[in-house]
């Protein structure tokens, strides 16, 4: 649906300094039909830039992107009919009504004049603005304006939407329409590709998932298949005691297969072992032969804001 | 997609067709015009001159309400969405570039047009009292109309093309534009008046006969103040003007459409080809117009002009639009980049390295071909042209021209933030200090000056003659040599320059130095 091939993007340095900023770095990506796709990366990443290269708003250096086998750069109109773009500002025109508003984005995007009115008060009434319907867009909220800028971007029934920041802006009980929503559309067939700093929101809904620090991807798969892979090859164990008194950091020091103790205290642990079930059973049988009053085994996962953490090179996001 | 359903246009009219906006408007335009009119009416005795007037009254304030308001409008429409990051959501949507520009053309200005429409009793009354001709009135109108349109363009384009955060830049430009739209035409052309203020004078006092006679130099000219000699042929004014309108509105929605949806570091003003074109337009109408008639008369009478003459005002024009077709020709460092990069593993070789001299070679035999197809058999023209010292002088101010269009090539690569506006300020005191020095040092002869002076400033080449050339021939090969090898050495520093920008290898500067492989999906 969605394919990145050698995208490039190179900027001088800002500020008149010697060399080049390269805010894609000849990025390969595939996103199947009705993935969502999460791009995460601290500021300055790229993640923009390569949202803007897709919808043919920044010609890239070298590379090409084609969305629907369609190349973006050179059939633009004929690719940005299956884009819905939401960038992370949210610029609207303050002089419209609502209706109006996204009456004019549903005519610009082509749709059939008959099917025009009928869309308008549907994906207004999908964004919860009906109540503003015909209020006038200067004397909306700015989460209000935020959900325009949804609303205009999935007028048109696209099959792709590219979010950029979609949820900045959203007070806590929008934001969990907003996922809601996008599920809804994920749901209906629509591929989506979403940049964000909320690594929580990331895990709830994206299917796969892409890290990104200074144009490059340093990770990117299925959500499951990179916290596997990032796990280094082993599984994150807690062990619980019921009575302080063996020496449990000592004794899983010297075991096969554990490979890193994270915590350690008089009765628990956790701690990393490259093994798989029956190791991991063979373990604690002999944790019981040794004479630990074991009373809890736990295997413990790390979260996706853990694994970036992890993952990332200092950077803030 | 007619323009009743574009939706460009039709956001506009929502936007500032608003019933009370209207209805102040029409109000406004009411209380005004009735008070104008009654005043006019009380201070002429003669109804007829009350009506004449209240035309000319009605029809010049639809001039400038459409002309000087939606001109503005259309500058800043643009501009403004830039400013409110509108744009960018109107360039994702499957609206095409012709689309957009249309939109933008006829919508920005809806309120001006809204306006126009309501001053249009004002000029009617007075028009239907004086006695008009219909057909001099709706004339008028025609004229007032596409000439607004044909400034709407160039505001909309100069919108375009005017970077974000640039205060007022639009607007600047566009006064400096106004003139040429409504100063009539010099004296040594057979236009008359070019600016759509040509419309109200049609109006008042026009007249659609023709006529042109033959003067003692047996030169053509119009007897008539709405006639005009194209090519020596009698044309009325209002086609002529009407076609011209109609051509410069081409090139300008040409200009529009090429750039509308363009990412701005990619902005190119034409291609190559249409710059080419361009410039041959330009020609043609000069061409076209040009009576070679001397400035100054003998004894009252007309003198045709000196065949020398001639050549050097078709040279000198030339050179400066020469200067202009390079100048939109020039790559930013953005385009060279992407250049390079599709090159790869070729590099930019020399041939990047002397852009853009093809295309101005090629516009320099495409206008050489018709000057000399207009004058050079012409009989119109007294006294010999040398071909020799012709070649010399075409062939020295090519060489200058691409001297200066490699240097701002080379400039336009640089990192600084005005790279062009800084390359003309070095060249301008360059060009300046080479005068005053040379004009100040005793020891040079007076027959060595306009050759010395030919090194850095080419220009005066143009003014070139047979005796010149061959008293001073070795000294003029070498001026000609000087400029040959700064074109060299600009091209090299370009070509350098275009080296610096050759890909990355290995994510660039900014980019870590190890990162995980990314896996596919």
């Amino acid at each position: 649906m969605i394919h990145l091939e050698r995208l490039t993007k190179e900027f001088d340095m800002p500020g008149g300094k010697a060399g080049t900023l390269v805010a894609a770095d000849a990025l390969d990506l595939r996103v199947p039909k009705g993935e969502i796709f999460g791009l995460v990366g601290p500021n300055g990443a790229g993640k923009t830039t390569t949202l803007r290269m897709m919808c043919g708003l920044l010609r890239p250096t070298a590379g090409r992107v084609t969305v629907h086998d369609v190349d973006v750069e050179r059939h633009p109109e004929e690719a940005q009919g299956y884009l819905g773009y939401l960038s992370d500002f949210f610029s609207v025109y303050e002089d419209l009504k609502v209706w109006e508003y996204v009456d004019y984005f549903a005519r610009a995007y082509k749709m059939l004049a008959a099917q025009i009115p009928g869309r308008v008060n549907e994906v207004i009434h999908q964004v919860g603005l009906e109540g503003k319907r015909d209020s006038f867009i200067a004397g909306l909220s700015r989460g209000m304006k935020q959900r325009l800028g949804i609303a205009r971007a999935i007028v048109h029934n696209p099959p792709v939407l590219l979010l950029d920041e979609p949820a900045s802006g959203l007070d806590p009980k929008a934001r969990h329409e907003l996922k809601q929503l996008l599920k809804e559309l994920n749901r209906a067939g629509a591929t989506i590709f979403v940049t964000t700093h909320i690594l929580s929101d990331v895990e709830e809904i994206c299917t796969s998932v892409g890290i990104m620090e200074k144009g490059r991807l340093v990770r990117c798969g299925p959500l499951d298949a990179v916290m596997q892979e990032a796990r280094h090859g082993g599984r994150r164990i807690h062990l619980r005691l019921a009575e302080p008194g063996f020496a449990l950091a000592e004794w899983l020091g010297t075991q096969p297969g554990v490979s890193g103790i994270h915590s350690a205290s008089a009765t628990e642990a956790e701690f990393t072992f490259a093994g798989d079930d029956a190791g991991q059973a063979e373990l604690v049988r002999e944790l019981v032969a040794a004479g630990a009053p074991l009373c809890g085994v736990q295997e413990t996962g790390e979260t996706f804001e853990q694994l970036y953490a992890r993952l990332s090179s200092g950077e803030t996001m | 997609m007619p323009l009743w359903e574009n939706p460009e246009f039709i956001r506009n009219c929502r936007a500032q067709l608003r019933p009370r906006r209207m209805l102040t408007g029409l109000l406004v335009v009411a209380a005004l015009s009735l008070v104008v009119g009654y005043s006019m009416h009380e201070s002429h005795e003669n109804s007829g001159e009350w009506a004449k007037a209240l035309m000319i009254m009605g029809l010049g304030a639809q001039l400038a309400v459409l002309g000087l308001a939606g001109g503005m409008a259309c500058a800043l429409a643009i501009y403004r969405e830039k400013e409110n990051n509108t744009f960018d959501f109107q360039r994702v949507t499957r609206l095409t570039p012709l689309e957009v520009t249309v939109g933008k053309l006829f919508g920005a200005p809806i309120f001006c047009y809204f306006l126009t429409a309501c001053l249009m009793p004002v000029a009617l009354v007075g028009g239907i009292f004086a006695r008009i001709p219909a057909t001099h009135l709706v004339t008028g109108l025609v004229i007032i109309l596409l000439g607004s349109i044909v400034f709407h363009a160039l505001a909309l384009l100069m919108s375009l093309l005017s970077p974000r955060g640039g205060t007022g830049v639009p607007g600047a430009l566009l006064l400096l534009f106004l003139p040429v739209l409504v100063l009539p035409a010099m004296n040594q052309s057979t236009l008359k008046t070019a600016g759509p203020w040509a419309g109200v004078l049609f109006a008042a006092e026009g007249s659609w006969q023709t006529r042109s006679a033959v003067d003692s130099a047996g030169l053509p000219y119009a007897t008539s103040d709405w006639t005009d000699l194209v090519f020596g042929w009698p044309v009325h004014h209002v086609p002529v003007l009407l076609t011209l309108y109609l051509t410069l509105l081409g090139w300008l929605l040409l200009a529009l459409v090429r750039n509308m949806k363009r990412d701005p570091g990619d902005f190119e003003l034409y291609s190559p080809e249409e710059s080419v074109g361009l410039l041959c337009y330009f020609n043609l109408l000069v061409l076209a117009f040009y009576v070679p008639r001397e400035w100054v008369q003998y004894q009252g009478a007309p003198i045709a002009a000196q065949r020398n003459t001639v050549f050097q005002i078709f040279l000198g024009l030339n050179i400066a639009l020469l200067y202009f077709l390079g100048a939109t020709l020039l790559r930013s460092r953005e385009q060279s980049r992407r250049r390079v990069y599709d090159l790869d593993a070729a590099g930019p070789g020399w041939r990047g390295a002397v852009w853009p001299a093809g295309y101005v070679l090629t516009a320099a035999g495409c206008v050489a071909v018709l000057v000399c197809t207009r004058f050079a058999l012409s009989s119109m023209l007294r006294g010999k042209l040398d071909p020799g010292v012709a070649a010399f002088q075409v062939v020295f101010l090519l060489a200058a021209v691409l001297r200066d269009l490699f240097y701002f090539q080379w400039m336009k690569l640089r990192r600084l933030r005005y790279p062009l506006a800084m390359g003309f300020v070095f060249l301008s005191v360059f060009y300046a200090c080479s005068l005053i020095l040379l004009n100040t040092m005793p020891w040079i002869g007076e027959g060595k000056q306009p050759v010395l002076m030919a090194i850095p400033i080419p220009w005066v080449a143009i003014f070139l003659d047979q005796t010149t050339l061959a008293s001073q021939a070795a000294g003029w090969s070498i001026a000609l040599g000087a400029q040959l090898a700064l074109c060299a050495l600009f091209a090299w520093l370009h070509y350098r320059k275009l080296a610096e920008l050759a890909p990355v290898r290995g994510g660039g500067q900014s980019a870590p130095a190890a990162a995980a492989a990314p896996s596919g999906m």
